[in-house]
Protein backbone atom coordinates (compact mmCIF):
# COMPACT_ATOMS: atom_id res chain seq x y z
CA UNK A 1 0.00 0.00 0.00
CA UNK A 2 1.73 3.24 -1.05
CA UNK A 3 2.14 5.78 1.72
CA UNK A 4 0.61 9.24 1.39
CA UNK A 5 3.14 11.40 -0.45
CA UNK A 6 4.69 14.16 1.62
CA UNK A 7 3.27 17.64 1.08
CA UNK A 8 6.68 19.25 0.81
CA UNK A 9 7.92 19.50 -2.74
CA UNK A 10 6.45 18.18 -5.94
CA UNK A 11 7.34 14.92 -7.53
CA UNK A 12 6.17 12.57 -10.26
CA UNK A 13 3.29 10.30 -9.21
CA UNK A 14 5.43 7.25 -10.00
CA UNK A 15 7.54 8.09 -6.96
CA UNK A 16 4.65 7.20 -4.71
CA UNK A 17 4.29 3.74 -6.20
CA UNK A 18 8.02 3.05 -5.93
CA UNK A 19 8.12 4.38 -2.38
CA UNK A 20 5.25 2.03 -1.62
CA UNK A 21 7.06 -0.89 -3.20
CA UNK A 22 10.20 -0.24 -1.21
CA UNK A 23 8.17 0.93 1.76
CA UNK A 24 6.23 -2.29 2.25
CA UNK A 25 7.42 -4.01 5.34
CA UNK A 26 8.76 -0.81 6.84
CA UNK A 27 11.60 -0.18 4.42
CA UNK A 28 11.48 3.55 5.00
CA UNK A 29 11.81 3.26 8.74
CA UNK A 30 10.64 6.19 10.75
CA UNK A 31 8.42 7.72 8.07
CA UNK A 32 6.55 10.68 9.40
CA UNK A 33 3.07 11.76 8.38
CA UNK A 34 4.41 14.14 5.77
CA UNK A 35 4.37 17.34 7.71
CA UNK A 36 7.60 17.39 9.67
CA UNK A 37 11.03 18.83 8.94
CA UNK A 38 12.59 15.37 8.70
CA UNK A 39 10.87 14.71 5.39
CA UNK A 40 13.61 16.26 3.30
CA UNK A 41 15.95 13.47 4.40
CA UNK A 42 13.24 10.89 3.85
CA UNK A 43 12.90 12.15 0.30
CA UNK A 44 16.67 11.96 -0.13
CA UNK A 45 16.72 8.44 1.24
CA UNK A 46 13.93 7.38 -1.08
CA UNK A 47 15.71 8.94 -4.04
CA UNK A 48 18.94 7.24 -3.04
CA UNK A 49 17.19 3.91 -2.76
CA UNK A 50 15.60 4.32 -6.18
CA UNK A 51 19.00 5.16 -7.68
CA UNK A 52 20.56 2.16 -5.99
CA UNK A 53 17.85 -0.14 -7.27
CA UNK A 54 18.12 1.30 -10.78
CA UNK A 55 21.86 0.73 -10.74
CA UNK A 56 21.31 -2.83 -9.59
CA UNK A 57 18.99 -3.44 -12.54
CA UNK A 58 21.55 -2.00 -14.96
CA UNK A 59 24.37 -4.07 -13.50
CA UNK A 60 22.36 -7.25 -13.86
CA UNK A 61 21.39 -6.29 -17.40
CA UNK A 62 25.07 -5.84 -18.25
CA UNK A 63 25.84 -9.22 -16.74
CA UNK A 64 22.95 -10.74 -18.70
CA UNK A 65 24.42 -9.35 -21.92
CA UNK A 66 27.76 -10.91 -21.01
CA UNK A 67 26.09 -14.30 -20.57
CA UNK A 68 24.35 -13.91 -23.91
CA UNK A 69 27.63 -13.04 -25.57
CA UNK A 70 29.30 -16.11 -24.12
CA UNK A 71 26.36 -18.30 -25.11
CA UNK A 72 26.45 -16.95 -28.65
CA UNK A 73 30.19 -17.47 -28.98
CA UNK A 74 30.32 -20.89 -27.28
CA UNK A 75 27.22 -22.91 -27.99
CA UNK A 76 28.74 -25.94 -26.26
CA UNK A 77 28.44 -24.04 -22.97
CA UNK A 78 24.67 -23.77 -23.40
CA UNK A 79 23.75 -26.47 -20.91
CA UNK A 80 26.12 -25.14 -18.30
CA UNK A 81 25.39 -21.43 -18.71
CA UNK A 82 21.66 -21.64 -19.49
CA UNK A 83 20.40 -22.01 -15.92
CA UNK A 84 22.74 -19.29 -14.67
CA UNK A 85 21.61 -16.95 -17.43
CA UNK A 86 17.99 -17.66 -16.54
CA UNK A 87 18.68 -16.74 -12.92
CA UNK A 88 20.33 -13.46 -13.91
CA UNK A 89 17.32 -12.65 -16.08
CA UNK A 90 15.14 -13.24 -13.02
CA UNK A 91 17.37 -10.86 -11.06
CA UNK A 92 16.76 -8.15 -13.64
CA UNK A 93 13.03 -8.78 -13.48
CA UNK A 94 12.68 -8.75 -9.72
CA UNK A 95 15.09 -5.87 -9.10
CA UNK A 96 13.17 -3.86 -11.67
CA UNK A 97 9.71 -4.81 -10.45
CA UNK A 98 9.90 -6.28 -6.94
CA UNK A 99 6.17 -6.76 -6.50
CA UNK A 100 5.68 -8.21 -9.97
CA UNK A 101 3.17 -5.52 -10.75
CA UNK A 102 4.02 -5.14 -14.37
CA UNK A 103 4.17 -8.79 -15.34
CA UNK A 104 7.04 -8.47 -17.77
CA UNK A 105 8.22 -11.65 -19.40
CA UNK A 106 11.79 -12.75 -18.80
CA UNK A 107 13.95 -10.16 -20.49
CA UNK A 108 16.01 -10.93 -23.53
CA UNK A 109 19.42 -9.35 -23.74
CA UNK A 110 18.69 -5.62 -23.67
CA UNK A 111 19.61 -3.29 -26.53
CA UNK A 112 23.05 -1.83 -25.87
CA UNK A 113 22.52 1.41 -24.00
CA UNK A 114 24.36 4.51 -25.27
CA UNK A 115 27.08 3.04 -27.39
CA UNK A 116 28.24 0.03 -25.43
CA UNK A 117 29.92 -2.66 -27.48
CA UNK A 118 27.65 -5.49 -28.61
CA UNK A 119 27.54 -8.44 -26.22
CA UNK A 120 29.61 -10.68 -28.44
CA UNK A 121 32.48 -8.24 -28.83
CA UNK A 122 34.69 -9.08 -25.87
CA UNK A 123 34.04 -12.76 -25.30
CA UNK A 124 37.25 -14.76 -24.82
CA UNK A 125 37.84 -17.15 -27.67
CA UNK A 126 38.28 -20.22 -25.53
CA UNK A 127 35.56 -21.69 -23.35
CA UNK A 128 37.72 -21.64 -20.24
CA UNK A 129 38.41 -17.97 -20.71
CA UNK A 130 34.74 -17.22 -21.24
CA UNK A 131 33.82 -19.07 -18.05
CA UNK A 132 36.55 -17.30 -16.10
CA UNK A 133 35.42 -13.92 -17.38
CA UNK A 134 31.85 -14.61 -16.30
CA UNK A 135 33.01 -15.84 -12.91
CA UNK A 136 35.02 -12.69 -12.42
CA UNK A 137 32.07 -10.51 -13.43
CA UNK A 138 29.77 -12.37 -11.05
CA UNK A 139 32.24 -12.12 -8.21
CA UNK A 140 32.86 -8.41 -8.68
CA UNK A 141 29.16 -7.64 -8.91
CA UNK A 142 28.47 -9.67 -5.77
CA UNK A 143 31.17 -7.77 -3.91
CA UNK A 144 29.86 -4.43 -5.10
CA UNK A 145 26.35 -5.35 -3.98
CA UNK A 146 27.55 -6.53 -0.61
CA UNK A 147 29.13 -3.10 -0.06
CA UNK A 148 26.13 -1.10 -1.24
CA UNK A 149 23.49 -3.04 0.66
CA UNK A 150 24.77 -1.83 4.00
CA UNK A 151 23.21 1.59 3.47
CA UNK A 152 20.14 0.46 1.57
CA UNK A 153 16.61 0.46 2.98
CA UNK A 154 15.82 -2.82 4.73
CA UNK A 155 13.83 -4.65 2.05
CA UNK A 156 16.15 -3.62 -0.77
CA UNK A 157 19.12 -4.67 1.36
CA UNK A 158 17.56 -8.11 1.76
CA UNK A 159 17.06 -8.50 -2.00
CA UNK A 160 20.57 -7.24 -2.77
CA UNK A 161 22.04 -9.66 -0.25
CA UNK A 162 20.14 -12.48 -1.92
CA UNK A 163 21.28 -11.66 -5.45
CA UNK A 164 24.83 -11.10 -4.17
CA UNK A 165 24.66 -14.56 -2.63
CA UNK A 166 23.35 -15.97 -5.90
CA UNK A 167 26.23 -14.28 -7.71
CA UNK A 168 28.77 -15.83 -5.37
CA UNK A 169 27.17 -19.22 -5.99
CA UNK A 170 27.32 -18.61 -9.74
CA UNK A 171 31.02 -17.76 -9.48
CA UNK A 172 31.60 -21.02 -7.64
CA UNK A 173 29.75 -23.01 -10.31
CA UNK A 174 31.57 -21.24 -13.13
CA UNK A 175 34.96 -21.88 -11.57
CA UNK A 176 34.37 -25.50 -10.64
CA UNK A 177 35.06 -28.43 -12.89
CA UNK A 178 32.04 -29.10 -15.08
CA UNK B 1 10.91 -8.22 12.45
CA UNK B 2 13.06 -6.59 15.09
CA UNK B 3 16.77 -7.30 15.01
CA UNK B 4 16.75 -9.25 18.25
CA UNK B 5 14.01 -11.58 17.04
CA UNK B 6 15.78 -12.06 13.71
CA UNK B 7 19.04 -12.81 15.48
CA UNK B 8 17.33 -15.36 17.73
CA UNK B 9 15.82 -17.01 14.67
CA UNK B 10 19.26 -17.19 13.08
CA UNK B 11 20.74 -18.62 16.26
CA UNK B 12 17.99 -21.22 16.43
CA UNK B 13 18.72 -22.22 12.83
CA UNK B 14 22.46 -22.40 13.53
CA UNK B 15 21.85 -24.66 16.54
CA UNK B 16 19.85 -26.99 14.33
CA UNK B 17 22.50 -26.79 11.63
CA UNK B 18 25.33 -27.67 14.00
CA UNK B 19 23.33 -30.68 15.12
CA UNK B 20 22.47 -31.58 11.53
CA UNK B 21 26.09 -31.47 10.39
CA UNK B 22 26.88 -33.90 13.15
CA UNK B 23 24.56 -36.33 11.42
CA UNK B 24 25.95 -35.38 8.01
CA UNK B 25 29.51 -36.02 9.15
CA UNK B 26 28.60 -39.49 10.28
CA UNK B 27 27.18 -40.48 6.90
CA UNK B 28 29.05 -38.48 4.31
CA UNK B 29 31.27 -40.22 1.82
CA UNK B 30 34.99 -39.95 2.44
CA UNK B 31 36.15 -37.26 0.09
CA UNK B 32 33.51 -34.84 1.30
CA UNK B 33 33.99 -35.46 4.96
CA UNK B 34 36.54 -32.65 5.21
CA UNK B 35 34.04 -30.25 3.68
CA UNK B 36 31.40 -31.30 6.20
CA UNK B 37 33.86 -30.78 9.02
CA UNK B 38 34.72 -27.28 7.78
CA UNK B 39 31.03 -26.42 7.54
CA UNK B 40 30.45 -27.79 11.02
CA UNK B 41 33.24 -25.62 12.43
CA UNK B 42 32.07 -22.56 10.50
CA UNK B 43 28.54 -22.92 11.81
CA UNK B 44 29.72 -23.27 15.38
CA UNK B 45 31.60 -20.00 14.91
CA UNK B 46 28.48 -18.34 13.49
CA UNK B 47 26.47 -19.69 16.38
CA UNK B 48 28.90 -18.21 18.87
CA UNK B 49 28.92 -14.86 17.07
CA UNK B 50 25.11 -14.75 17.17
CA UNK B 51 25.14 -15.47 20.88
CA UNK B 52 27.39 -12.43 21.34
CA UNK B 53 25.16 -10.32 19.10
CA UNK B 54 22.06 -11.28 21.05
CA UNK B 55 23.73 -10.39 24.32
CA UNK B 56 24.86 -7.08 22.80
CA UNK B 57 21.24 -6.44 21.87
CA UNK B 58 20.20 -7.06 25.46
CA UNK B 59 18.72 -10.48 24.87
CA UNK B 60 19.32 -13.94 26.23
CA UNK B 61 20.59 -16.38 23.61
CA UNK B 62 18.18 -19.26 23.16
CA UNK B 63 19.80 -22.59 23.90
CA UNK B 64 20.04 -25.48 21.51
CA UNK B 65 17.51 -28.28 21.78
CA UNK B 66 18.77 -31.59 23.12
CA UNK B 67 18.07 -33.17 19.75
CA UNK B 68 16.35 -32.36 16.50
CA UNK B 69 14.01 -34.36 14.33
CA UNK B 70 15.45 -34.76 10.87
CA UNK B 71 13.27 -33.90 7.88
CA UNK B 72 14.02 -37.26 6.29
CA UNK B 73 16.00 -40.41 6.96
CA UNK B 74 19.73 -40.09 6.37
CA UNK B 75 21.02 -43.59 5.76
CA UNK B 76 23.83 -42.77 3.35
CA UNK B 77 26.07 -40.16 1.80
CA UNK B 78 23.55 -39.04 -0.80
CA UNK B 79 20.95 -38.32 1.86
CA UNK B 80 23.60 -36.64 3.99
CA UNK B 81 24.47 -34.26 1.16
CA UNK B 82 20.82 -33.49 0.66
CA UNK B 83 20.41 -32.79 4.36
CA UNK B 84 23.40 -30.47 4.31
CA UNK B 85 21.87 -28.53 1.40
CA UNK B 86 18.56 -28.23 3.23
CA UNK B 87 20.29 -26.96 6.34
CA UNK B 88 22.03 -24.28 4.32
CA UNK B 89 18.82 -23.30 2.52
CA UNK B 90 17.06 -22.79 5.82
CA UNK B 91 19.91 -20.67 7.07
CA UNK B 92 19.79 -18.54 3.94
CA UNK B 93 16.20 -17.68 4.80
CA UNK B 94 16.88 -16.57 8.36
CA UNK B 95 19.97 -14.61 7.38
CA UNK B 96 18.06 -12.79 4.62
CA UNK B 97 15.61 -11.71 7.31
CA UNK B 98 18.48 -10.69 9.57
CA UNK B 99 19.96 -8.54 6.78
CA UNK B 100 16.67 -6.68 6.63
CA UNK B 101 16.44 -6.28 10.38
CA UNK B 102 19.98 -5.10 11.03
CA UNK B 103 22.29 -2.27 10.09
CA UNK B 104 25.96 -1.51 9.66
CA UNK B 105 28.49 -4.15 10.59
CA UNK B 106 25.86 -6.65 11.76
CA UNK B 107 24.04 -6.35 8.47
CA UNK B 108 27.32 -6.94 6.64
CA UNK B 109 27.90 -10.05 8.77
CA UNK B 110 24.42 -11.36 8.02
CA UNK B 111 24.91 -10.77 4.30
CA UNK B 112 28.17 -12.70 4.48
CA UNK B 113 26.47 -15.56 6.27
CA UNK B 114 23.73 -15.60 3.61
CA UNK B 115 26.36 -15.74 0.89
CA UNK B 116 28.16 -18.62 2.59
CA UNK B 117 24.91 -20.53 2.99
CA UNK B 118 24.06 -20.05 -0.67
CA UNK B 119 27.48 -21.24 -1.83
CA UNK B 120 27.44 -24.24 0.51
CA UNK B 121 23.97 -25.19 -0.64
CA UNK B 122 25.20 -25.22 -4.24
CA UNK B 123 28.26 -27.23 -3.27
CA UNK B 124 26.11 -29.92 -1.67
CA UNK B 125 23.27 -29.98 -4.16
CA UNK B 126 25.07 -29.07 -7.39
CA UNK B 127 22.48 -26.48 -8.37
CA UNK B 128 21.12 -23.34 -6.78
CA UNK B 129 18.19 -20.97 -6.88
CA UNK B 130 17.94 -17.44 -8.24
CA UNK B 131 17.12 -15.83 -4.88
CA UNK B 132 18.79 -17.63 -1.99
CA UNK B 133 16.93 -16.95 1.23
CA UNK B 134 13.91 -15.24 -0.30
CA UNK B 135 11.36 -17.89 0.57
CA UNK B 136 8.47 -15.83 -0.83
CA UNK B 137 10.00 -16.34 -4.27
CA UNK B 138 10.27 -20.10 -3.91
CA UNK B 139 7.86 -21.92 -6.16
CA UNK B 140 7.49 -21.80 -9.88
CA UNK B 141 10.77 -20.06 -10.46
CA UNK B 142 12.88 -21.78 -7.84
CA UNK B 143 13.28 -25.23 -6.40
CA UNK B 144 10.69 -25.94 -3.69
CA UNK B 145 11.34 -24.24 -0.36
CA UNK B 146 12.77 -26.47 2.32
CA UNK B 147 9.98 -27.93 4.42
CA UNK B 148 9.20 -25.62 7.29
CA UNK B 149 9.47 -28.63 9.55
CA UNK B 150 12.98 -29.34 8.36
CA UNK B 151 15.07 -29.75 11.46
CA UNK B 152 12.28 -28.70 13.79
CA UNK B 153 11.93 -29.86 17.34
CA UNK B 154 8.87 -31.84 16.35
CA UNK B 155 8.32 -34.80 14.09
CA UNK B 156 9.70 -34.28 10.62
CA UNK B 157 8.38 -35.53 7.32
CA UNK B 158 9.15 -39.02 6.23
CA UNK B 159 9.80 -37.96 2.66
CA UNK B 160 12.70 -39.97 1.32
CA UNK B 161 12.12 -39.35 -2.38
CA UNK B 162 14.93 -37.77 -4.32
CA UNK B 163 14.84 -34.10 -5.12
CA UNK B 164 13.60 -33.51 -8.66
CA UNK B 165 16.28 -32.56 -11.12
CA UNK B 166 16.58 -28.82 -10.91
CA UNK B 167 19.09 -28.38 -13.69
CA UNK B 168 16.72 -27.36 -16.46
CA UNK B 169 17.04 -23.80 -17.64
CA UNK B 170 13.30 -23.52 -18.11
CA UNK B 171 12.67 -23.98 -14.41
CA UNK B 172 14.77 -20.96 -13.64
CA UNK B 173 17.15 -22.53 -11.23
CA UNK B 174 20.88 -22.10 -11.18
Amino acid sequence: MPRTPPQVGAGPPRRVVLAGVLGAGGALAGCSDGSGPGDASEEEKAAGARALRRRAVQQSETLLAQYDGALAAHTALGERLGPLRTAVARHVQVLDDPRGQRGRSTPQSPPSPSGEASPGADVPEDEGGALAALAQAERRLAESRTRSLVDAPPELARVLASVAAAGAAHAYLLESES
Amino acid sequence: MKELAAAQAALSAEHATVYGYGVVGGRIAGERRKEAREAYDAHRARRDALRRTIRDLGGKPEPAAAAYALPFAVPDGTAAERLAAELEDRLAGVYADLVRASEGARRREAAGALREAAVRSVRWRGTGVPFPGLTELHGSDQAPAPSSSALSDGPGSSDTSGRPDAGSGASGTL
